[in-house]
């Protein structure tokens, strides 16, 4: 065994230095949007009936004349993951036909109370137009 | 056999019978009912008799058919370790009748039958001491019956902040009289009822009674170990599980199939993968499914993996428990890089979710195949420094051999599965005995040990972890190309690519992510070698989507057992020594 | 016999009645044949095609809704060739079928999702442009149409014509263009329409009041029965997170409603989720009304009720429960109240007692059921269609299914009338004519509206009239009550001293300083406000609460448990389907609470506790108990 002084690192010096997570990286979750701005999700709840703690809170809406939120005649009006229940199995990300909700790469967003951990909506929705910054 | 009940009246013949089919084929795998009564008659036949030999209790479970008469099933699954065999025994009892307990037959069946009395209330006459295991003293009801509420608490959104229903309004009915308040006060009087009557002679021969836990570093998860000690000098050993007994079984009953998947991850919480496997085989065996080369491919190579990385983690506290900091720095150097190739094939690191019923949940992803090999590489290297380090070790040595001896005959009596049986002298593991999931096609040898102590347990592991990265070569070097899951929309998810050109794929989409699938009526078990030992899921099924009953044998549950058997005789030193060898994870245990 | 036939599906036999359908035979032994047009209410078309079966013998398929078994038949439903045929017929109907699932509200409760998964292929062949329709199509506020998911299985227009005998809606074109549409510049208007979204076998017509609320695995499902009516059809009351109720739905009781809810039942009740309700008792003080604590509402309004004694009275709303009218009823005469009453209309307090008599004498024995089995149906004083409107489609398959002859007495503009042999004069002289010329030999029901019995000053003319024939003739006699628990007042004993009439009068002449009104206090607004100690107990804020010194804020039915009484004397449980709003009180609990505070200590505390003590102290509860009432209810017995 080579003596300590002489072998390689394998600390990652958290936070100045993070490691990049594959692709299939299963932690915060973001709801997409598609290239025209419109949401992507609509508001049909397959990822709250996939979750296995039940941590998803949909509420449906329609679309109408001048509020339009997603293509189509449906959107989530309220769209709420409590992410402190969440346990990141990515079942939702699965049932979702649209591919609205998805899980990134972003783990470290720990909160100060059980509130501030339920994500609301506007928590969740990527911005538009899209930065370049990614949401991680 | 089928359709027949054996009774007071023809058990004289039927184990005449089961002695002269002894050698048959037919023999090799059979399924008995029996009236209650007979029970601990045939069971000391068929343990004592040379010709038949079930030395071998692996479970003992029992499922509530609420609803009909008699009202539930208890079913023992035997094995006669020499032959090879499988005996499973049904008897069908109603809340009130007792069944003969045969804790003096096998002593596995101690803990087995408390735990069958905690969750249905079902008595077992004859049992040494009867009363509850898994939850705590002053619970009432018994959990596993239909009609007693599975609980939990409303999930916490914005519109519920402040107004969480309270558990009791949530739950249907309500759990009357229980009090958890009387409990925290009047902890000491309660404490005293727990196995009130051996405590109190104990105290009165002048033994020192010392909790090792449930608190405790070296103790391996949330265990209370209860020490007798004269001195230094162990004289007895009692425990106290269940701490991180959080329904699991009960809850699964509750999920789809597919979700309650996602629960077995965190029941063998270091070895999440296995457990995966183990839940969809005995799922797949209900569906009759054939899962394609590639698939079962891929699940023996991460099920190695796992292994290994269970056996670093196991290889890194035990050590470290002794007072060997080292190697605990080195085997989470190494796990660091399997727990990147669990992140890499299906996104998280430890509860991976990704052996799914019907294969798996996505192919292996570039770069994945590469990873392994390179783990491949480096591995052997890694192992011989933890050799280098530990195996000749005078302080090591001296620690550990000759500690915590376990004969093979009280192994095999305590229902001990895995490396501790092993080391004990039995050549036994589930992937060489019954192979499952194309094990058959891989070469492997079976370290076993000689003397039964710690150290034997401590080279079988190290020994595995080389066995199994011999599998992971193969596996790696041959793997087939193909479809990686059954093909079957009515089970699996579509391909994202239909479900905006296909009526059909949306329709199954929609009802298998959020009804799930049916699946026949029926039950079904298949052992796997976890990395503890024999694990495996024991599903019931009445055609529904969810299951009826899902229970797992737990390789821990009966190795832990058998504590008190090795530390008797011992310092107090050597419980570390000795827990960190039996490598139990409580979660497993508790479930 | 000639009358019964014997047939073997899937190698097991079977013998029925002649007559009954392949289709029923197979059901009749647990097997499944899947369908989509057919439905065991609407006589069978054979227009889906997906319950064909082989018959040996036969050169094609068989439809099984539509043929009769016959002797000796062998039917095979578990063939490949016959499975083919399913999953075939089930591809032809998804080559059209928009990809809506994700955004349609019967996805997760749909019978062609059930069916695909079950029987169906498992992807699509097809990959070509299916057809559009503009979507939805409002056919009215409370149904749409969508005619893309549209199967064309006609169960809509089935109902309409067959049962409602009310076609808004019919099928235009044929074959491949065919659609749905209503009448140009009409609308959907029948007021059983939303029956057709129940059985709307897809998501083609939907509820638009329901739409989007929930779905399948986000509802709580309660059986309980609805209070809009004296029918007490039994539905199923559907919430989300045990505090919203989202839908009402239907729940067969083939003895009361016959698997149908009125548009009033199903829409009508959503007013339990309005953010405006009350949600915490309120106390005038300084001429304003206030928030205060239970405690000081309820001490309150003891105080004022007894301090009026001899002058206070008591008004209780007919819908409220069995269980409630009893412990509101002690408590008044606790006060000393001069009368109790659910009306201010009732003539005279000799035909509450007579009514009571009539009732414990059995007058009253006429069931609804009886209406399909009569032969002679009189209505007397009643718009049956609009005031129980689920009796309607009873007296409409009377006639028009099994010949049964309607004589309206009185309300000759109601729907019913082009069904009746004769409208006559409203009043008891009409109904002693119809009986007099009908046939010894008839079936006769006489259903004769409450109001006029109880609260009309005739009453006791009319029960008078109706105990002679019913000597004479033995008709079955119902009572139309006038609301979900109307019947129940008087048999719960809520019915004493001064009549609704003498109430209402004594208000107007400054008599009654003190009332409690519980429950519906808009009702007699006017009158009501003219009271000087107003306790009103309500769900919101009336114009009568306005002007109240206390108000009690209520819960609703959905959000209690009890008995209740409809028209044919069916005592019915109605139960929970969300907590209580928080801040309210049901009304047991509001009048338990109360009674302790006058000093009623051993007063029954719950809804339960006080249904037990219904059962040893009221005459026609003796034989009921929880059990015996059930999910169906059991009807109040009394030999005549």
């Amino acid at each position: 065994m080579k003596h300590v002084l002489f072998r390689k690192r394998v600390t990652v010096e958290y936070p100045e230095v993070r490691r990049k997570l594959p692709p299939r990286a299963r932690w915060r979750h973001v709801l997409k949007r598609h290239e025209d701005g419109l949401e992507r999700c609509i508001g049909c709840s397959l990822c709250a009936g996939a979750c296995p703690a039940h941590c998803i809170h949909v509420v449906a809406e329609e679309n109408k004349d001048g509020a339009r939120f997603s293509p189509g005649e449906r959107y989530a009006k309220i769209y709420e993951i409590n992410e402190l229940r969440c346990i990141f199995c990515g079942y939702c990300q699965d049932a979702c036909p649209v591919e609205a909700v998805v899980l990134t790469d972003k783990l470290d967003f720990a909160s100060y109370s059980r509130e501030n951990a339920i994500y609301t909506k506007e928590m969740l929705l990527e911005p538009y137009p899209a930065s370049d910054e990614s949401v991680s | 056999m089928s359709g027949e009940i054996i009774t007071g009246e023809n058990i004289d013949q039927f184990i005449n019978r089961l002695e002269e089919n002894a050698g048959t084929p037919d023999a090799q795998d059979m399924d008995v009912r029996i009236e209650p009564a007979v029970l601990h008659k045939l069971a000391e036949r068929l343990n004592k008799s040379p010709n038949l030999s079930y030395n071998y209790l692996s479970d003992i479970t029992a499922v509530d058919y609420l609803g009909e008469s008699p009202r539930f099933e208890v079913i023992y699954r035997l094995y006669s370790i020499p032959a090879n065999r499988r005996l499973w025994i049904r008897t069908r009892i109603d809340a009130d009748t007792e069944i003969p307990s045969t804790a003096n037959i096998w002593r596995n069946a101690d803990w087995l039958e408390r735990e069958v009395y905690d969750m249905f209330g079902i008595r077992f006459a004859g049992h040494p001491d009867l009363r509850r295991i898994l939850t705590p003293t002053p619970w009432i009801g018994h959990p596993l019956r239909k009609d007693h509420p599975l609980g939990g608490e409303e999930v916490q959104f914005t519109f519920n902040t402040g107004d969480i229903i309270p558990q009791e309004e949530f739950i249907s009915e309500h759990l009357e009289g229980m009090d958890f308040a009387g409990y925290i006060e009047n902890g000491d009087k309660i404490e005293s009822e727990a196995g009130a009557g051996r405590l109190a002679e104990l105290v009165k021969e002048g033994k020192l009674i010392v909790s090792m836990g449930p608190q405790h570093p070296s103790t391996h998860g949330v265990l209370r170990v209860i020490l007798a000690l004269e001195g230094e000098n162990i004289y007895d050993v009692g425990m106290d599980i269940g701490y991180v007994h959080t329904g699991i079984e009960k809850t699964a009953e509750s999920l789809i199939y597919q979700q309650a998947l996602t629960l077995t991850d965190r029941i063998d919480y270091v070895a999440p993968i296995a457990n995966n496997l183990a839940w969809s085989l005995a799922v797949e065996k209900l569906l009759g499914l054939d899962i394609p080369e590639r698939a079962q491919f891929i699940r023996v190579m991460l099920a190695e993996l796992t292994r290994i990385a269970s056996h670093l983690v196991w290889l890194g506290t035990s050590a470290l428990d002794i007072g060997a900091v080292t190697p605990f720095l080195y085997t989470f150097r190494e796990r660091e890089m399997l727990l990147d190739i669990f992140e890499l094939v299906s996104g998280q690191r430890m509860m991976t979710s990704y052996i799914n019923i019907g294969g798996l949940r996505d192919d292996i992803p570039d770069g994945f195949i590469e990873a392994v090999k390179e783990f491949i590489k480096i591995f052997p290297d890694k192992l011989d420094d933890y050799h280098k380090l530990l195996t000749k070790n005078p302080i090591w040595v001296e620690r550990t051999r000759g500690v915590g001896c376990l004969s093979l005959n009280d192994a095999i009596n305590c229902g001990v599965s895995g490396p501790v049986l092993r080391a004990s002298g039995l050549a036994w593991d589930v992937r060489k005995v019954w192979p499952y999931s194309s094990y058959d096609e891989f070469e492997f040898d079976i370290p076993v040990g000689e003397h039964g102590d710690v150290y034997d347990r401590y080279l079988v592991r190290m020994e595995e972890m080389r066995q199994s990265l011999r599998i992971v070569e193969q596996a790696v070097n041959r793997l087939p190309s193909g479809a990686w899951r059954v093909e079957d929309y009515k089970l699996v998810l579509p391909p994202r690519d239909r479900l905006d050109k296909s009526m059909e794929a949306l329709i199954h989409h929609f009802l298998v992510s959020t009804e799930g699938f049916p699946v026949p009526r029926g039950d079904a078990y298949t052992a796997t070698e976890g990395t503890r030992g024999e694990t495996g899921f024991y599903v019931v099924s009445d055609g529904g989507t969810k299951p009826y009953r899902a229970r797992m044998r737990s390789a821990s549950f009966s190795t832990l057992q058998s504590l008190p058997l090795m530390a008797r005789g011992h310092m107090v030193a050597d419980m570390a020594a000795i827990l960190g060898s039996i490598d139990m994870i409580m979660g497993e245990v508790d479930r | 016999m000639a009358d019964n036939v014997t047939l073997t599906i899937d190698g097991q036999t079977v013998t029925v009645a002649a007559g009954t359908t392949i289709l029923e035979a197979a059901a009749s032994i647990g097997i499944e044949i899947p369908v989509f047009c057919n439905h065991p209410k609407l006589e069978p078309i054979g227009a889906c095609r997906q319950c064909l079966v082989e018959v040996e013998g036969q050169p094609k398929p068989i439809a099984s809704c539509c043929t009769p078994a016959a002797e000796g038949m062998i039917v095979h439903t578990k063939t490949p060739s016959v499975r083919q045929m399913w999953e075939a017929n089930i591809e032809f109907l998804l080559i059209n079928h928009p990809l809506d699932c994700p955004i349609c509200d019967r996805g997760g409760e749909c019978p062609l999702q059930n069916n695909t998964f079950a029987y169906g292929p498992r992807d699509s062949r097809f990959d070509y442009t299916k057809r559009r329709y503009k979507k939805p199509v409002r056919l009215s506020d409370r149904i749409l149409l969508d005619r893309e998911r549209c199967i064309q299985c006609f169960r809509c227009v089935r109902f309409q014509k067959e049962i409602a005998d009310e076609p808004d809606i019919q099928m235009f074109s044929r074959g491949y263009y065919d659609y749905i549409d209503t009448a140009p510049g009409k609308e959907f208007e029948s007021q059983f329409s939303g029956n057709t979204i129940e059985l709307c076998p897809v998501g083609a017509l939907t509820s638009a009041v329901f739409r989007f609320k929930a779905r399948p695995w986000e509802i709580q499902s309660t059986e309980s029965v609805c209070v809009n009516c004296g029918v007490g059809c039994n539905i199923r009351i559907d919430a989300r997170n045990y505090r919203e109720v989202v839908r009402f739905l239907s729940r067969e009781n083939p003895e009361v409603d016959d698997g149908w809810l009125c548009d009033k039942g199903r829409f009508d009740s959503l007013f339990i989720n309005d953010k405006n309700r009350l949600q915490a008792p309120l106390i005038r003080k300084d001429g304003r009304l206030v928030e205060t604590s239970w405690d000081e509402a309820l001490e309150t309004a003891v105080k004022i009720m007894k301090d009026a004694g001899g002058r206070s009275a008591g008004l209780i709303s007919p819908k409220l429960t069995n269980e409630a009218a009893y412990l509101f009823s002690k408590l008044m005469r606790e006060f000393g109240a001069v009368g109790c009453d659910w009306n201010l209309e009732r003539a005279s307090a000799d035909a509450a007692v007579k009514t009571a008599e009539a009732f414990s004498e059995g007058l009253f024995d006429g069931a609804i059921k009886d209406i399909t089995s009569s032969t002679l149906l009189i209505v007397y004083g009643s718009d049956i269609s609009s005031e129980l409107p689920v009796m309607d489609l009873w007296i409409k398959k009377a006639v028009r299914r099994n010949g049964a002859e309607l004589v309206l007495i009185g309300c000759e503009s109601s729907k019913l009338a082009k069904y009746a042999k004769t409208v006559m004069p409203e009043n008891i002289e009409s109904v002693v004519k119809a009986i007099e010329s009908s046939k010894s030999s008839e079936r006769v029901l006489i259903m004769v509206s409450q109001r006029l019995v109880e609260l009309s000053p005739y009453g006791v003319e009319i029960l008078d009239s109706l105990k002679e024939i019913a000597r004479s003739r033995q008709p079955k006699v119902m009572m139309l009550a006038c609301a979900s628990n109307s019947i129940g007042m008087l048999e719960t004993g809520a019915v004493w001293g001064k009549p609704g009439s003498e109430i209402k009068k004594s208000i107007l002449d400054g008599n009654i300083k003190a009332l409690w009104v519980a429950g519906e206090s808009d009702k007699y607004a006017e009158s009501l406000a003219r009271v000087d100690a107003l306790i009103v107990q309500d769900m919101f804020l009336t114009k009568t609460a306005e002007v109240a010194n206390i108000v009690l804020p209520g819960s609703s039915f959905a959000e209690t448990s009890g008995t209740i009484i409809n028209t044919e004397r069916r005592v019915q449980c109605i139960n929970p389907a969300i907590r209580k709003l928080r801040g309210t009180l049901t009304d047991v609990e509001i009048f338990a609470r109360a009674a302790v505070k006058t000093g009623l200590n051993t007063i029954s505390q719950t809804s339960e506790d006080v249904f037990k003590e219904l059962t040893q102290t009221a005459n026609s509860f003796a034989e009921i108990t929880l059990d015996k009432i059930g999910a169906r209810g059991v009807r109040l017995e009394a030999k005549r």
